[in-house]
């Protein structure tokens, strides 16, 4: 049995602890030997292809479906069916769910009132603010655009401010706006201490969003560290400078750099293809233009592509 | 759980619609019981024998029941408690249900009871609103049963009892009671398709085709 694959510097009980999970569907391995833990206050992302076991995983801690091997515990409870502990997380799993001949709000006060408890403890004004669902949430559900739909089942994740939340695919058919606005408001509960695994295919949203990486590949963990950790490595250099534009153009002129592309508001982020980072440093220097930063870099979806040997997603 | 599932199934047009149906049954059987008891054809079959023996509102509401325990009861049943489930996995509410801190088998006992109760009332309807719009044709005046003794050796000719409106109200009760539990319990098989289907219609069929 592999031991958890602990991310990061892990104080305390761990809020998710998954070890040796295994789930098979027939003669397919689901989930197959999954080992990783999630501390308190972290935002870890569970990355991978589709088919990768992603949502599996996440329905095994959810109780959804029996595991046919292994362990998964929240909050120090082991998960089963009903679990008591999970009046403590918030789920968004399999895209939204709702009943569609009642308004946005009433499919809130259903959804708790449904676990036992009064809907005063609910916190739907708060939830409802963070979703960013606006007076389209006294409206009946079967009104809603597929985007209206997945802000209330982040929404409804939220009711009740959770220790622990479980996003599947938590920006999936939303527009850049409302990507952007999920993503802060995932910031903003991660800065309160919420603890959130998310899945995701979207490197660049994991990438924005999660301090910490789990990849999985055929149901397989592939690693698990920090964004950080994944991303670093030898082919490419984060550069930041204080005048863009001519380093932009400086960095063309310099041999054995393969691309590069813009990090606002003042990086260049530079794949290298012979050229050492300090020969960057060097002609930027001698060119006059201040370098702040330098760090080895590649981008999530280089690193993961690497990981998996996969050529796309 | 069981008042969410109230408040979920009595905001349903779904359930509004059963009952406006029953109800406008419940009236058609009224008017063509009344139709035809003043008309000179007479209708065949025992129960349209014993119909015309009695003037009564109960009489109406008696037919009701006998016309509509064949199947409209049964798709009463068969709507009310294999479409909740199946329709909520449809709709993908139902694994947020499952994903509250509520045991399944507790979950499940809520539907049921709420469907049965639902259907119950639904059922009741046909002959209570039979009787009413009977006696409103009719009047509450006690009803003539053809099962009494024979009283000739040589012809089989049956005694008339009367039975009091009040004693045969309970006995209609009864055998409303009687025709709800059996039809509950061929759709015990619709719940059992439901938890196993997301399609509604196998679900109700799997209720009425036994």
């Amino acid at each position: 049995m592999l031991p958890p694959a602990y991310i990061g510097d892990m104080r305390g009980q761990p809020v998710v602890e998954v070890v040796s999970l295994t789930k098979r569907f027939g003669s397919v391995v689901a989930v197959d030997d999954l080992s990783f833990t999630v501390g308190p206050g972290q935002v870890v992302g569970l990355l991978g292809p589709n088919g990768a076991g992603k949502t599996t995983a996440l329905r095994m801690l959810l109780g959804l479906i029996r595991a046919d091997g292994g362990s998964a515990t929240i909050l120090g409870e082991r998960i089963r069916p009903g679990s008591p502990v999970l009046k403590r997380v918030g789920a968004l799993v399999e895209g939204p769910g709702f009943v569609p001949h009642v308004s946005g709000r009433r499919n809130l006060e259903l959804y708790w009132r449904a676990g036992g408890a009064d809907v005063t403890s609910a916190h739907i004004d708060d939830a409802l603010a963070l979703s960013g669902l606006g007076d389209a949430v006294e409206r009946k559900v079967k009104t809603y655009s597929h985007g209206m739909r997945q802000r209330l089942g982040f929404a409804q994740a939220l009711l009740g401010r959770p220790e622990l939340l479980l996003l599947d695919e938590p920006v999936n058919g939303l527009d850049p706006q409302q990507i952007v606005e999920v993503r802060e408001a995932l910031l903003r509960l991660a800065s309160a201490g919420t603890t959130i695994l998310l899945s995701s295919h979207l490197l660049a949203e994991v990438e924005q969003t999660c301090g910490f990486v789990v990849v999985l590949d055929r149901g397989r963990l592939v690693r698990a560290g920090t964004v950080a950790e994944i991303t670093a490595g030898s082919d490419s250099a984060y550069l930041e400078v204080d005048d863009t534009q001519r380093a932009w153009e400086l960095l063309g002129t310099v041999p054995g750099i393969r691309a590069k592309e813009a990090a606002p508001p003042n990086g260049i982020i530079v794949h290298l293809e012979g050229a050492a980072r300090s020969d960057l440093v060097a002609a930027l220097v001698a060119a006059g233009i201040r370098v702040e930063t330098v760090m080895a870099r590649r981008n999530l979806e280089d690193a993961f592509l690497e990981m998996t040997g996969r050529s796309g997603l | 759980m069981i008042a969410v599932e109230f408040s979920k199934q009595l905001r349903r047009w779904r359930s509004r619609i059963l009952l406006l149906v029953c109800l406008a049954v419940s009236i058609l059987i009224a008017i063509g019981v009344g139709a035809t008891a003043n008309s000179t054809v007479q209708p065949l079959g025992e129960s349209g024998l014993a119909l015309l023996l009695n003037r009564s509102g109960l009489a109406v509401g008696i037919a009701a029941l006998l016309f509509t325990s064949g199947l409209l009861i049964p798709i009463v049943f068969a709507v009310s408690l294999g479409e909740p489930l199946a329709s909520e996995a449809k709709w993908g509410s139902l694994r947020y249900l499952l994903v509250r801190p509520v045991s399944r088998s507790r979950l499940l006992f809520a539907k049921i009871l709420v469907g049965l109760v639902l259907a119950i009332a639904t059922a009741i309807v046909i002959p209570l609103v039979a009787t009413l719009v009977g006696t409103a044709y009719f009047g509450w005046h006690p009803i003539a049963t053809i099962s009494g003794s024979v009283s000739s050796s040589s012809f089989p000719l049956f005694e008339l009892k009367h039975l009091a409106p009040g004693a045969v109200s309970w006995r209609l009760v009864l055998a409303t009671l009687y025709v709800a539990l059996g039809s509950g319990a061929l759709v015990g098989i619709a719940i059992l398709v439901s938890v196993a289907t997301e399609n509604v219609l196998a679900a109700v069929a799997a209720g009425i085709l036994p």
